[in-house]
């Protein structure tokens, strides 16, 4: 595989695998240095990516894994437990967070990182669920029961910022 | 809009197919929408800004070049290698020509290849005889010229004729 083919067949992929990055670590620097970092090694290998047939699943995949290498190596990786509740904005915050669209980015990073990285894939990259469960190695039917938590927890945590916000401003 | 909210409903569920998802996402995109749907507008504008986050831009190395050089480098050492490996076989091994099969003989003689030796040591008797020949007659010359120079030893006339003039002396007396 020359630069011209990695340009055409990797590359081509490059957006993608950076919004996984940031899904995965919440954090522009790192997910930029995961991106460069991934890019590399597949450069170095570029030989061995001829032989793949599902290309997109196996970037996101090894994207993924080296993003979930890195949460591990740092000392508090900043993931919630599954139950863990949005916490209340306060007033202070309500006001500040008059962009609403950030905010719902902000809940959904609040998510454990397998719903979130569901979510994001279904419903950020539009992909299908059977992508989603050949690229996370679980099935398909496990990806459906993430998704609708990963959701409804959305949907919750909305809910109760609306609240707080009728109650806030009336 | 019933069916909104029951698209909305399997949508929570994960249970929406793809063209109910794809409804949903078209219809929060416009300015239509109801009102107690507003609250989830903003999470579905949430996904389509997502969607512009662009990567940051990788510079494919410029390592092409530098792998030619090396491995033209690494097969030009590879194949002096080869022939030194080669040199020193054909300098040092000890070959043993009884050891040579009838299959492995092949001599050049005048430009033609041959492979069966009593031919070859044929030729060979044939220009041995030859060469002899050309010897004996390029020496031929040269043992006449020495018989001549024998002949006309001007010391040995003297020699001869000095003998003649004292027995003819010898005879007077």
């Amino acid at each position: 595989m020359n630069a011209q083919q990695f340009q055409d067949h990797i590359l081509c992929y490059s957006d993608k695998l950076y919004r996984m990055a940031l899904s995965v670590l919440k954090d522009k620097s790192l997910s930029q240095d995961a991106y460069q970092e991934l890019m590399m090694r597949l450069w170095e290998k570029r030989k061995q990516l001829e032989v793949i047939e599902n290309r997109q699943a196996f970037l996101l995949t090894s994207m993924r894994n080296l993003c979930l290498d890195m949460l591990r190596k740092q000392p508090t990786n900043g993931e919630l437990s599954p139950h863990a509740a949005y916490p209340d904005p306060g007033p202070h915050q309500l006001t500040e967070e008059a962009d609403t669209v950030n905010t719902i980015n902000r809940m959904i990073d609040l998510l454990p990182e397998m719903q979130r990285t569901i979510i994001r894939m279904k419903d950020v990259e539009e992909m299908e669920i059977t992508e989603i469960a050949g690229m996370m190695s679980i099935t398909e039917n496990a990806v459906a029961v993430n998704l609708s938590r990963a959701r409804k927890k959305l949907r919750e945590m909305i809910l109760t910022h609306q609240q707080k916000e009728n109650m806030l401003y009336g | 809009m019933d069916n909104i909210d029951n698209i909305l409903n399997n949508y929570f569920e994960g249970k929406a197919l793809p063209e109910e998802e794809n409804r949903l996402r078209e219809y929060f995109r416009n300015n239509t929408v109801l009102p107690q749907h507003e609250v989830y507008k903003p999470m579905f504008a949430a996904f389509d800004k997502e969607k512009q986050i662009v990567s940051p831009t990788f510079i494919i190395p410029v390592e092409m070049n530098n792998q030619r050089m090396f491995s033209f480098r690494r097969l030009w050492i590879s194949a002096a290698s080869i022939a030194a490996i080669i040199l020193l076989v054909v300098m040092f091994f000890p070959f043993n020509k009884n050891n040579s099969s009838a299959g492995d003989y092949l001599v050049f003689i005048n430009g033609r290849a041959v492979k069966n030796p009593e031919k070859a040591q044929e030729y060979a008797d044939q220009m041995f005889t030859q060469a002899d020949e050309i010897i004996r007659t390029s020496y031929k010359p040269l043992v006449e010229a020495n018989a001549i120079q024998t002949k006309m030893d001007a010391s040995k006339i003297f020699d001869d004729l000095a003998h003649t003039i004292d027995h003819i002396e010898s005879l007077n007396q």
